[in-house]
């Protein structure tokens, strides 16, 4: 057997490996012998293939093969569906579809529906809306910060004292009250 | 081949453990080939993980154009070249009358510089000569496993092998080691 000097050079990495057949390991030691460019190179070589690497430790490769199992198995595969489903919905497509159109048709003929609607027609008719919810309340306001004008309003003239009380102040009120309960329960 | 191919038809199948078996399989070429790309340790750790993953994810999808171990190596390689384009290291100076003074004093460490030179003068390489290198003689794939994993034909890997060869002779001999070169 006969190999070139490329094909030696070629083959240097397959000897380091020790998987060279037996008549082509023994032309590259032959050829060895003769070429010193290629001693060289398998020197260089051996010495980079020798390179350590650090090792991790028992328990990094105990643990790594687990760890793949355990997190492959909690995240589906992106296959999954395309293999466990597509084949099996096929039956069901046209109706799939059906239901697909209904769905989408829903918002356009809901919008159709309220185009007829008398009470959307115009927003602005508000004749149509209907009140029977809204009942009427008294709010008592706070009479002592209101003023002797907005207080006629609340309580027209012509009622008994209305004008002398409103003007009083709230001691003056307090002091008259005392005085009409002891002296005048009754009143006028 | 033919045992990887079984472990991946049990896995999809449904049988976890298959998993396992292919993972153990390979894990520690895989984990050496990382380091050799990365330099460091808890990097390979992580991207021997992140390379299992990918593969897992994606085994229904490999097509077994090529063999199993092809395809690991190339995801591998992938995230390999990821990691490293995304970290690219800083230019880290060392002190020479330090490491003069060492060289003189420890005889092992003389060895030991040696030999972590000759592993350094790699990164003086182009990034597809350095891989060439890189696969045939470190990791022992034959030239056609190469091309697979590179994505060339065998051609251009055995190109880029002989090239890599010769530009790492040449860097070596450069820093003084002419033994080797």
């Amino acid at each position: 057997m006969k190999l070139s000097h490329d094909q030696i050079r070629g083959l240097i990495p397959e000897y380091i490996r020790k998987s060279l057949p037996d008549d082509e390991r023994f032309c590259f030691e032959e050829h060895l012998d003769r070429c010193d460019e290629c001693s060289r190179t398998l020197c260089l070589l051996r010495e980079i293939a020798e390179a350590e690497v650090p090792d991790p430790g028992e328990l990094f490769w105990k643990t790594l093969p687990q760890k793949i199992r355990v997190i492959a198995k909690e995240q589906p595969a992106p296959g999954f569906f395309r293999q466990h489903f597509s084949l099996r919905l096929l039956p069901f497509a046209p109706l799939l579809l059906l239901v697909m159109l209904i769905a989408a048709s829903a918002p356009l003929w809901k919008q159709r529906q309220l185009q007829y609607d008398p009470l959307f027609r115009d927003p602005l008719e508000y004749s149509l809306l209907e009140y029977g919810d809204i009942s009427e309340k008294r709010i008592r306001l706070p009479r002592a910060s209101l003023s002797v004008e907005e207080a006629e309003l609340l309580e027209p003239p012509g009622s008994t004292y209305h004008r002398e009380f409103v003007s009083l102040s709230s001691d003056e009120l307090g002091r008259l009250y005392k005085t009409l309960s002891e002296k005048d329960p009754k009143g006028g | 081949m033919d045992e990887d191919n079984r472990l991946i038809e049990r896995y999809i199948a449904g049988d976890d453990r298959a998993i396992e078996e292919l993972v153990v399989r390979y894990q520690k070429q895989i984990y050496a080939f990382v380091y050799r790309m990365t330099k460091d340790m808890e990097e390979a750790k992580d991207l021997t993980q992140k390379t299992f993953l990918n593969a897992v994810k994606g085994i229904r999808d490999f097509r077994r154009a090529s063999s199993f171990k092809t395809w690991l190596y190339q995801i591998a390689l992938n995230s390999s070249l990821n990691h490293i384009r995304r970290n690219q290291p800083e230019e880290v100076e060392i002190d020479e009358s330090i490491a003069g003074n060492q060289r003189g004093a420890l005889s092992v460490l003389i060895e030991k510089e040696r030999k972590e030179d000759i592993r350094n003068s790699m990164d003086g390489l182009p990034e597809r000569q350095r891989l060439a290198v890189i696969l045939r003689a470190y990791e022992g794939l034959s030239c056609d496993e190469t091309a697979g994993v590179m994505g060339c034909s065998e051609g251009a890997v055995k190109a880029h092998y002989h090239n890599g060869v010769k530009k790492l002779k040449e860097i070596l001999r450069n820093k003084g080691h002419e033994t080797v070169a």
